[in-house]
């Protein structure tokens, strides 16, 4: 990729994932489960 | 090289999504009633506020996580509770470094602020004042009552004056959960 081409995609997946995060409530939910699902495998004690 | 040019790029593209993910999330949960597991919340607005006579903490015992909001900066997260002769307490662990005291933000404010905190356990709020002690015996109350609930279940003297040495020391903070004067 070259680097202007690289920079767009960094801004549109910026983009793209904070309006995905505030206005779809199930990918959202589906990526705090994702969170909480890998903490709870490697969380030691 | 191309190929590593190109993994690299992808790798930071999807660390870029995380962070951002993360970071929506947190700032749209900021004013929530309540903390979720992940993320702080903002201001405990609904539920009972405990009005009587001062309760025995002892109770919570069989509560391992409890709402805390802190006046100051109306903002809460869930946090461990102890207990020690009827009294209640909560603790700050990885206190001796920046890092630490960084995520464990809330107990900076609690210290260096008024400390007027409110603590939700289930449908109740308790409106209460936070103050860190530094020394002292019911520390070894304290101990034993992380490690009896948070740390393998089975205190002994070793154990609880390592974990006394930790709040002494100021790598742990302690916080006595006290009516409001």
């Amino acid at each position: 990729m070259t680097t202007k081409n690289y920079l767009i995609a960094c801004g549109a997946v910026a983009v793209v994932t904070a309006l995905c995060m505030l206005f779809v409530p199930p990918v959202a939910q589906a990526f705090e489960g994702l969170v909480l699902l890998f903490l709870s495998t490697f969380a030691t004690g | 090289m191309k190929m590593v040019k190109l993994s690299l790029q992808m790798l930071s593209l999807v660390a870029i999504f995380i962070a951002v993910a993360m970071a929506t999330l947190r700032f749209n949960h900021r004013n929530d009633d309540g903390p979720s597991i992940l993320f702080p919340g903002g201001a405990l607005v609904s539920g009972e506020l405990h009005t009587g006579p001062e309760p025995n903490w002892d109770f919570t015992a069989d509560v391992q996580t409890v709402e805390l909001e802190l006046d100051d900066s109306d903002s809460s997260r869930l946090i461990w509770i102890q207990n020690a002769d009827g009294k209640a307490y909560v603790v700050s662990g990885y206190m001796n470094n920046w890092l630490g005291r960084l995520w464990k933000h809330w107990a900076v404010e609690a210290d260096e602020g008024s400390g007027r905190a409110v603590l939700r356990i289930g449908d109740t709020r308790y409106e209460r004042q936070l103050v860190r002690i530094h020394q002292g015996d019911e520390l070894d109350g304290i101990a034993e009552s992380v490690i009896r609930k948070y740390a393998g279940g089975n205190p002994t003297p070793e154990s609880i004056a390592g974990f006394r040495a930790a709040i002494e020391s100021g790598a742990t903070w302690a916080f006595a959960v006290l009516p409001r004067g």
